[in-house]
């Protein structure tokens, strides 16, 4: 067709004009050296130091062992117990008059509980 | 020159480096028609190609022509870097690069070519990448529409239609 052959000329005469002008493949190649051959940025490589230090901070706290506690009997004394060394007290049957100064305090429930 | 014809895939980078360097002025001015004619985008999209091809990024498989392979790493590109926001970046160096005193020599533009171009601008995106792969680039529709990722009818359409509208405006006379 004449029309596309007129068509195809113009086309024709953009790509010599744009031969001219285009940059040489040795000069692109030149370019991607140039980059392969720079060194790590400081702050990519500062980025990648932050990210590994909070990585293993994140992998040393989930896998930290949680504390156990284990309760045995005899071990654990609660604030009432008092209550039950009072009747094993050789001054249970006593009666506290005001003014006796070694009545009070007790002895130490963790000693008469040992001791049996 | 036509396109190459499917080959295997086993390039070695000697074998990849000569088919780049062989097709680099077609592939250059493919890059100038995705960037919109933008010299130093099209630089800067070719030299990512070109990365992706001998880094091994882009593998050719071998079921298309290397030529068609290869301008559809390159209009990949380009989207890609289009969508980055450095390109305001490059803009910027662009009009550094345009304020100063510019060393290489910029061949005069044909009246014909400022013509066509001028056409092209009229047309969709899509109208001038296919009449560019058809009539510049020497690929048939089929081959078009692989380096477009569309049918082949829809390349059809555009190629029809573009070509009309191109002779409309080349016919009509310009505003001076």
């Amino acid at each position: 067709m004449s029309d596309d052959r007129g068509l195809e000329a113009l086309f024709q005469a953009e790509r010599s004009h744009d031969e001219r002008s285009a940059p040489s493949f040795a000069k692109v190649l030149a370019e991607r050296r140039a980059v392969a051959r720079r060194p790590l940025a400081p702050l990519r490589l500062a980025a990648a130091l932050a990210a590994v230090v909070l990585l293993a901070v994140l992998l040393t706290r989930l896998t930290k062992p949680e504390p156990l506690f284990a309760f045995t009997p005899g071990d654990l004394r609660v604030p009432t117990d008092y209550l039950l060394d009072l009747a094993q007290s050789q001054r249970a049957g006593e009666i506290p008059r005001i003014g006796t100064v070694d009545w009070f305090p007790l002895t130490p429930s963790v000693d008469t509980r040992r001791e049996q | 020159m036509r396109a190459t014809p499917a080959r295997p895939a086993s390039l070695t980078e000697i074998d990849l480096r000569a088919e780049l360097a062989q097709g680099h002025l077609e592939s250059h001015a493919w890059a100038l028609r995705c960037c919109r004619g933008d010299a130093m985008e099209a630089e800067d999209v070719l030299h990512r190609a070109y990365m992706k091809v001998l880094d091994g990024e882009a593998r050719f498989s071998g079921r298309s022509s290397f030529k068609t392979w290869l301008f559809g790493v390159i209009r990949r590109t380009a989207r890609e870097q289009a969508r980055q926001g450095w390109l305001r970046v490059l803009r910027l160096e662009r009009w550094w690069r345009e304020s100063t005193p510019n060393e290489e020599a910029v061949p005069v533009e044909d009246e014909r070519v400022g013509r066509l171009r001028r056409a092209l601008a009229g047309l969709s995106k899509r109208q001038q990448e296919v009449l560019h792969l058809v009539f510049y680039q020497d690929l048939t529709i089929q081959e078009a529409a692989e380096v477009l990722a569309m049918p082949v009818g829809t390349a059809r359409t555009h190629y029809e239609r573009g070509k009309e509208r191109l002779r409309l405006l080349l016919e009509r006379p310009e505003d001076r």
